[in-house]
């Protein structure tokens, strides 16, 4: 582990440096890590490595529940950040970073509206999807919102729900099982990538390690979509409008590289994925409720990789529902 | 479970011999028989020895660490681990940057251990007395030695040797203080001059160095780019394996003829 406290020699070398454009690391001022990004085998788990060393995991779910009074046409979307005392050498978390990773990540996909909210309604005012995002750091050097964001971006694209829809005829709610029907995929209306930068007088450093974000004084963050929209920006520095502009060119360039390399790993994954093929009988839809167990297992069984999403259904519904649920994750 | 050597998976190693298991792989639990012979045997990092409570005697030698098995020359055995923290030893050499500086008589020090405090007397420098000492300031490096770990308290550092000279420990100014992994600093140190990394670096860039048993390294060269350079070289090799140290030094080589 490395030491807590920073050096007074480390200090004025970092800072002697950056003048003279080299850095602690092996990279130049404006070069940027190397990530890589790896998919879980449970549905919407995704990893994303900054190397060296920051390495954070994100994992979706979704239950269904009631939303809330002022919005009742949207199902919600909560992001918690967990730091495990592994990343920071402390046993007891820094309660600082967990929630500066929140805010960041709140501010780029729930109040820039990433996800269609509106989708994930069943009934207005009594049923939606509540979605939820859980990030765990697991390795920390710095640079860790560009790596959660990152990581929450693979797990939104390769997160898939159930079908869910009221019957009409008994105003019953009808969880298709995933053997059943084609699962669904979130809806996002844009994606949000972030880049950092640390700030040395008239130096910008791209994408800091912990010691040089420990060291300088100035911070910025800028995010950009894959439209090339500026979507985030967080200045913890006063800063010269050349640099800031500067800046957002060299952010934008390296937003839209590392997004077009995500959704390529997306779609290599969703390649992969077997998605059911599920013939229907004729005849109308039976609702849920009357779903038995016998029927289930003439269908095709889901691939393996389908199963955990079935666990965050909530039995929130009726009796006869969790019955049906509860069978259902038995097989 | 009482065959001497049996090493099926799940059951535990039992009656193993110390010189057999020389270079193999040890894990914890495995335990030694005590070696005949009436010569002395030193146990080093990783290996432990039991004594039977009621009676005082030794009972075995139990390997409390995963790694490999190794001698050194009098009669001394110890397990070679690749491990990233620092467990301290009496007489080590460390390296450590002041943490806090108290109105009392000692510096605390950060030695890069996880919850382990280390403290350093403000008398414990060479030709110190309580008047004309050091006024080291919150940050700066020092280079001590473990006097003492007393259970329960801080660990206790000092500057000086037992001689009363500094011998080089004390504080550092300038360069440049990192880490690497604590199995790393074993190829640093060793006197071997054919395998020494430290001096074959020190022939394409002079250097001033010191190495902590606790993985911190603190590097001066002449200039703030070379220093930079070295303590780059340095976090590289520490992840490579011994075969590819030429390869990286010759390609460090061309790079300090390009700055200089």
């Amino acid at each position: 582990m490395r030491p807590k406290t920073i050096a007074n020699c480390t200090r004025s070398l970092v800072k002697g440096g950056a003048k003279n454009g080299i850095r602690l690391g092996a990279r130049g001022l404006h070069e940027f890590r190397t990530a890589k990004i790896s998919f879980g085998n449970s549905v919407g788990s995704c990893e994303a490595v900054l190397l060296p060393g920051t390495r954070v995991f994100a994992q979706a779910s979704a239950a269904i529940g009631e939303p809330s009074d002022s919005r009742p046409g949207e199902g919600s979307f909560t992001i918690s950040v967990w730091v495990s005392p592994a990343a920071t050498g402390e046993m007891v978390g820094n309660s600082e970073k967990p929630s500066a990773i929140a805010r960041t990540l709140e501010r780029m996909f729930k109040e820039n509206r990433a996800v269609d909210l509106e989708s994930l309604c069943i009934k207005f005012g009594e049923l939606a999807w509540i979605l939820r995002v859980d990030v765990h750091v697991i390795d920390m050097n710095g640079c860790l919102q560009d790596a959660a964001a990152l990581a929450v971006l693979g797990a939104l694209l390769t997160f898939q729900r159930p079908q869910a829809q009221i019957d009409i005829n008994t105003d019953e709610l009808v969880v298709l099982p995933l053997a059943e029907s084609t699962p669904v995929e979130l809806h996002l209306f844009h994606l949000p990538a972030v880049t950092s930068f640390a700030l040395c007088d008239d130096v910008l450093l791209a994408e800091p390690c912990q010691e040089e974000e420990d060291i300088l004084p100035g911070k910025l963050l800028v995010g950009v979509n894959d439209s090339k929209e500026l979507c985030h920006l967080h200045l913890t520095h006063p800063i010269d409008q050349e640099l800031l502009l500067e800046a957002t060119k060299l952010a934008q360039v390296q937003c839209l590289e590392r997004l077009n390399m995500l959704k390529q790993l997306v779609e290599e994954v969703k390649a992969q994925r077997e998605i059911p093929v599920y013939k229907r009988p004729k005849g109308p839809r039976t609702a849920g409720a009357e779903l038995k167990l016998s029927a289930i297992e003439e269908l095709s069984t889901s691939g393996p990789e389908q199963k955990p999403s079935m666990k965050y259904l909530s039995p929130l519904i009726s009796t006869s529902d969790v019955n049906m649920l509860e069978e259902l994750c038995i097989f | 479970m009482e065959e001497s050597g049996s090493s099926s998976i799940g059951m535990k190693r039992t009656n193993l011999d110390l010189n057999d298991e020389l270079g193999k792989l040890v894990m914890p639990g495995d335990e030694f028989c005590i070696p005949d012979d009436s010569s002395k045997v030193i146990l080093g990092p990783g290996l432990r020895s039991v004594i039977d409570k009621p009676s005082g005697e030794l009972k075995t030698i139990v390997g409390c660490k995963a790694g490999l098995l190794r001698k050194a020359k009098p009669n001394t055995f110890f397990l070679e681990m690749k491990t990233r923290s620092y467990q301290s030893f009496k007489k080590d050499d460390v390296l450590g940057i002041i943490k806090q500086k108290s109105k009392g008589e000692h510096y605390s020090i950060d030695v890069a251990c996880r919850e382990l405090r280390a403290q350093l007397s403000k008398n414990a420098f060479e030709g110190a007395t309580k008047r004309y000492r050091p006024d080291l300031q919150v940050g700066d490096c020092i280079y001590g030695k473990v006097m003492d770990f007393p259970k329960d308290y801080p660990l206790e550092l000092t500057c000086v040797q037992p001689s009363g000279k500094a011998c080089g420990l004390g504080s550092l100014n300038g360069g440049h203080i990192f880490h690497v992994p604590v199995h790393f600093v074993r190829a640093l140190r060793t006197a071997n001059p054919k395998d020494n990394l430290l001096q074959k670096i020190g022939k394409i860039v002079p250097c001033e160095t010191a190495v902590g048993a606790n993985g911190l390294v603190w590097i001066k060269a002449s200039n703030a780019v070379l220093t930079i350079l070295v303590s780059q070289l340095l976090q590289t090799l520490s992840k490579a394996n011994p075969e590819e140290y030429g390869t990286y030094l010759n390609k460090f080589n061309s790079t300090v003829r390009t700055v200089v």
